[in-house]
């Protein structure tokens, strides 16, 4: 990490002659993220620094967007006395994950309209939900996907967890939740003054499966027939071999 | 000590799962029951998804529930002719309850059809045999007749011989049909509603009705086992081996503490386990969620 960091501030100075409108020159701590058998979520840790090195009164905020799918909430409502589920709505090219990280509170530090142009703010990734007939419940549900995909850490706002020392090293610890779907995951470093966007700056970060994990998924997935009775197999042979090693006591 | 689950794709803490076999392993063994009944509503609580859990289970309780019968088999306490006939009942009932489980899926209230069943079903049987269980424990109930069950005039006579019962073969292939259906429906093996219909309607010996259903739950489930994965390529082999390692020793000692208990002993234990989750599944039904949404995922490939 040190070295690496070292190494980043050695080549800024050649890097950044034309300092009219600094980038942001950063690299982060994994090359990918493999979901192993251990996997249980990880922590991508992001650091850079403007080009030419210079101190300035900036402010970054970094967003990690995961791969886009398509999500369906369901409502459920009281009927006779029961709850079942009454209603449901699309959202459509959605990201599976979402997060923007900042050095200060996002209102604060990016003007509405900068916001606005380059899509910071994490609401502007819930696509309006479709199939529902009234503003109210449009209403309704945006709140509950809000909601729900804050909670599951899907879609989240980490303000203040960017550090900026001596106005020029930025570095944040992003936490990746558990639940991050395999993809190609786009890392995006924003600089700013005085709530203008200065740069931006992308940098993909690969997720996907470990090979077991493939191999037992894509099993699963195409031969279904015969994974199905492998399982029964093992599942038959486990019973007997417990039952054969109790008896012989 | 977490692991990361293929199919699920969500990681588990690997000593929860292998306890959560072994307490529905030593249920399977004690009672006969395959299990899918309380496994499938704990996988569900712990955050397995719906679909997986269901099909996985099957897996799990193909492995506890042929280690139970194998252990009754060498005592001698399992009746392979009438499980026979009951299988072949299961098999086409549970063909006929994936078609219904469709069916109703189409119709958009598949959750809730399920867990009005469990409602229902476990509610009626769980009763039925509570209130006979005490009665006998009283020791008020006069000794049940033997030989008055169903099928004594009809055709197809089998002489099940374990049993010692000279029946015809129709009224275990029709038990074994509904078994089938409701398994097939309600994401379980079966053996709950098997039980009392071996005891009441078949007046079989309480000492095969064990073995003998846990032979039959063994194949219904390796068959949905198989169906599932074909269909809806949702069992998961990681969080099935955790399940059964636990599963089929919990068997095991399940049934060697079964062997010490009077049969209404364990049939009243039972009752309060089934009407237990029966009460659980009803109050989640009418009680106000916590969170009146659900959100469910699917990537764009």
């Amino acid at each position: 990490m040190r070295k690496a960091l070292a190494l980043l501030l050695a080549l800024l100075p050649a890097a950044g002659n034309a300092a009219d409108a600094p980038e942001a020159t950063f690299a982060l701590s994994l090359d990918e993220v493999e979901i192993t058998t251990g996997f249980h979520g990880a922590e991508l840790l992001v650091f850079g620094a403007p080009t030419g090195g210079m101190a300035g009164n900036y402010d970054v905020v970094i967003t990690v967007t995961g791969p886009p799918g398509r999500a369906t909430l369901r409502r459920k409502e009281q009927v006779a006395g029961i709850w079942m589920f009454t209603g449901e709505a699309q959202f459509v090219w959605m990201p599976s994950f979402y997060t923007v990280a900042t050095t200060g509170p996002l209102d604060e530090i990016v003007d509405p309209v900068e916001n606005l142009r380059h899509g910071i703010a994490p609401s502007t990734y819930i696509p309006a939900p479709i199939g529902l007939e009234t503003r109210e419940e449009t209403d309704l549900y945006f709140d509950a996907m809000r909601r729900l995909t804050s909670e599951s850490r899907r879609i989240t706002l980490e303000e203040g967890i960017v550090e900026l020392s001596q106005g020029v090293l930025f570095q944040a610890r992003i936490p990746l939740p558990v639940s991050l779907v395999p993809g190609t995951y786009d890392v995006r470093v924003f600089l700013l003054e005085d709530g203008v966007v200065l740069s931006r700056s992308d940098v993909d970060l690969p997720v996907r499966k470990s090979s077991l994990q493939r191999l037992i998924y894509r099993a699963a997935q195409d031969y279904g027939l015969l994974y199905g009775i492998a399982a029964a197999l093992i599942a038959l042979f486990a019973g007997w071999l417990a039952s054969a090693i109790f008896s012989r006591r | 000590m977490h692991i990361y689950l293929p199919v699920a794709e969500i990681p588990v803490n690997l000593f929860l799962i292998v306890g959560l076999g072994a307490f529905v392993g030593i249920m399977s063994g004690l009672f006969g029951v395959g299990g899918g009944f309380i496994l499938t509503p704990l996988l569900f609580f712990i955050g397995i998804p719906p679909a997986v859990a269901v099909s996985t289970q099957a897996v799990q309780i193909v492995a506890s529930s042929c280690s139970g019968a194998l252990a009754h088999w060498r005592r001698k306490t399992l009746d392979i002719r009438m499980g026979t006939v009951l299988l072949i009942g299961g098999l086409v009932g549970s063909t006929l309850g994936v078609w219904l489980f469709a069916f109703l899926r189409s119709l958009g209230q598949i959750d809730l059809a399920v867990q009005l069943f469990y409602v229902v079903f476990l509610g009626f049987i769980g009763l039925m045999m509570f209130v006979e269980s005490l009665k006998a424990l009283r020791g008020r109930s006069a000794p049940r007749k033997r030989g008055h069950g169903w099928g004594q005039g009809w055709p197809l006579k089998v002489k099940f011989r374990t049993s010692g019962l000279y029946i015809s073969a129709i009224p275990p292939l029709l038990v074994g049909l509904l078994c089938g259906v409701l398994a097939a429906i309600m994401g379980v093996g079966g053996g709950f509603i098997m039980l009392p219909a071996m005891i009441y309607l078949l007046k079989m010996p309480t000492k095969v009705v064990v073995g003998t259903s846990l032979f039959q739950i063994t194949f219904v489930s390796v068959f949905t086992t198989i169906l599932h994965s074909a269909t809806n390529h949702t069992v998961d082999i990681v969080l099935a081996l955790l399940l059964l390692i636990g599963g089929v020793v919990g068997a095991q000692l399940g049934t060697r503490f079964g062997a010490k208990l009077r049969g209404e002993q364990l049939r009243i234990l039972l009752s309060i386990l089934v009407l237990g989750v029966s009460a659980k599944v009803a109050v989640d039904l009418v009680r106000v969620p916590a969170e009146a949404f659900a959100l469910f995922w699917e990537a764009t490939p």
